[in-house]
């Protein structure tokens, strides 16, 4: 094609895309709306995040919450919180002192497991439940403690809220230690590139709620993530990790929480 | 352009101003892009809005500011793309598809030549009204659709294209040919009236 054609298709097509132009009201709503979901979806990350582990920490967005699933509209959809690396404190001492004051209460906390894994780092946080709409519910303090390498190992502690639902994950296992109930759950996730597309199967397993996918990751990616959690003197407690922990090492390691005196 | 530097800046250090202020600068034309790519309003916005959610929660990505322009097509593209993978799903044939098996390449071949004479694309791109182009454009495939956006609306180098549409240079230069190739056939065919075969290869 010579110059002349080519300045030909190009004078038609600028000229005609020209003519396309939104609206400035459009463009306004359209920066809204970019902005809800920038907040959504930076809140699940952070939210996750924290669920899924530092070990997991380069993944960017999850498309279904992990213990808290959608529900009707009104009530909790989503788990929103931020932690800085600032608000980190590195002693265990000094995280439940931290707790004592924001949570108005002493908190269990192991300092080494019998399996060698130690405290290494953990701070509070505010999580808001949200409805559909982004609308804040509830507000409540969360204290988080990692353990070992990369916080391989997760404990999440907060004040039992009655609006968070329970969530879909399947029971694993049932263990009554000490008149407590214990439960492990097991979630599949898969991580994907941000354009990329999930086999049938894959998206087949996500409609059923067997499989959690999440886009963001550098490359396809597939964990499991165990959790157990249980509640004590008002407060619940969820131990996780998504390694090679299994549900037997994690509910041996809960115990060990509520023997702290 | 040193201001928008700095804006791409401020932006990748978290300042919302500064992401406005760059959403406002692009919008517009991120928003003919897409819709140049899918040809209707409800989609381009979409993609003008799942462009720029990307563009924030994965800033920290770009390293240099400077290729904050094609970093945005790049999104924007394959945005567009997924958007089209997804609405039209595997049963839809694309001309590319059809290309990629020789029994069907010599097919389109044959039906092209056919076709009249090829003459050069310049007598029918004088001869045709800007409206019979637009309507021309409409029925090539989403890949040739985009390569002659880039290459004529935002006057890329088929490098440059290359980079943003995550194929080979030399891809680009075949789908540049085969756009301009099937441009020619599909404003020849309508003027005959016999389009319906050409559909059929491109879908629109």
């Amino acid at each position: 094609m010579d110059n002349f054609r080519d300045d030909k298709l190009k004078q038609i097509i600028k000229s005609e895309l020209d003519r396309v132009t939104p609206d400035v009201q459009a463009e306004n709503r359209c920066l809204r709306e970019i902005h809800k979901k920038i907040e959504m979806r930076s809140g699940i990350m952070k939210f996750n995040k924290k669920r899924m582990v530092a070990a997991l920490a380069a993944v960017c967005t999850i498309t279904v919450m992990g213990t808290v699933t959608a529900i009707a509209g009104g009530k909790i959809t989503g788990l929103f919180s931020s932690t800085s690396r600032d608000e980190m404190v590195h002693s265990k001492v000094e995280l439940i002192q931290l707790a004592e004051r924001q949570m108005g209460t002493t908190p269990k906390i192991v300092d080494t497991f019998s399996n060698g894994i130690s405290f290494n780092e953990g701070s509070i946080t505010k999580v808001e439940g949200r409805d559909e709409n982004q609308n804040p519910l509830i507000s409540y303090p969360e204290l988080y403690a990692g353990y070992g390498e990369n916080n391989r190992v997760g404990l999440d502690i907060y004040e039992i809220q009655d609006m968070i639902p329970q969530g879909s994950s399947t029971v694993i296992k049932h263990e009554v230690y000490q008149d407590i109930t214990l439960e492990a759950h097991e979630d599949d996730y898969l991580f994907l590139p941000p354009d990329a597309k999930p086999s049938e199967e894959d998206s087949k397993l996500e409609e059923e709620g067997k499989l959690l996918i999440s886009y963001g990751s550098s490359e396809e990616e597939r964990k499991v993530y165990r959790y157990v959690n249980w509640s004590e003197n008002g407060m619940k407690y969820t131990l996780s990790s998504s390694d090679d922990l299994s549900c037997d090492d994690l509910i041996g390691m809960a115990k060990e929480v509520i023997d702290v005196k | 352009m040193e201001d928008k530097k700095a804006l791409v800046e401020s932006m990748i250090n978290g300042s919302e101003a500064a992401f406005d202020e760059l959403y406002r600068s692009y919008s517009g034309k991120l928003y003919r892009m897409a819709y140049f790519i899918t040809g209707n309003q409800s989609d381009s916005e979409d993609i003008l809005q799942e462009t720029f959610v990307k563009c924030y929660l994965h800033k920290s990505k770009l390293k240099q500011a400077e290729r904050f322009e094609p970093w945005l097509y790049q999104i924007l593209v394959r945005t567009a793309w997924r958007l089209e993978r997804k609405k039209k799903g595997r049963a839809e044939i694309s001309y590319e598809g059809i290309l990629e098996n020789e029994e069907d390449k010599k097919s389109a071949e044959h039906i092209r030549e056919d076709k009249k004479t090829d003459g050069p694309l310049e007598s029918v791109l004088v001869a045709e009204t800007a409206n019979e182009i637009q309507a021309a454009l409409v029925h090539l495939d989403i890949k040739y659709r985009t390569v002659i956006l880039l290459y004529y609306y935002n006057e890329l180098s088929t490098r440059e294209i290359a980079h943003i549409t995550g194929t080979m240079e030399g891809t680009v230069k075949s789908r540049l040919h085969k756009a301009r190739k099937l441009l020619k056939d599909l404003l020849e065919a309508d003027g005959t009236g016999n389009t319906e075969m050409e559909r059929g290869i491109c879908h629109g």
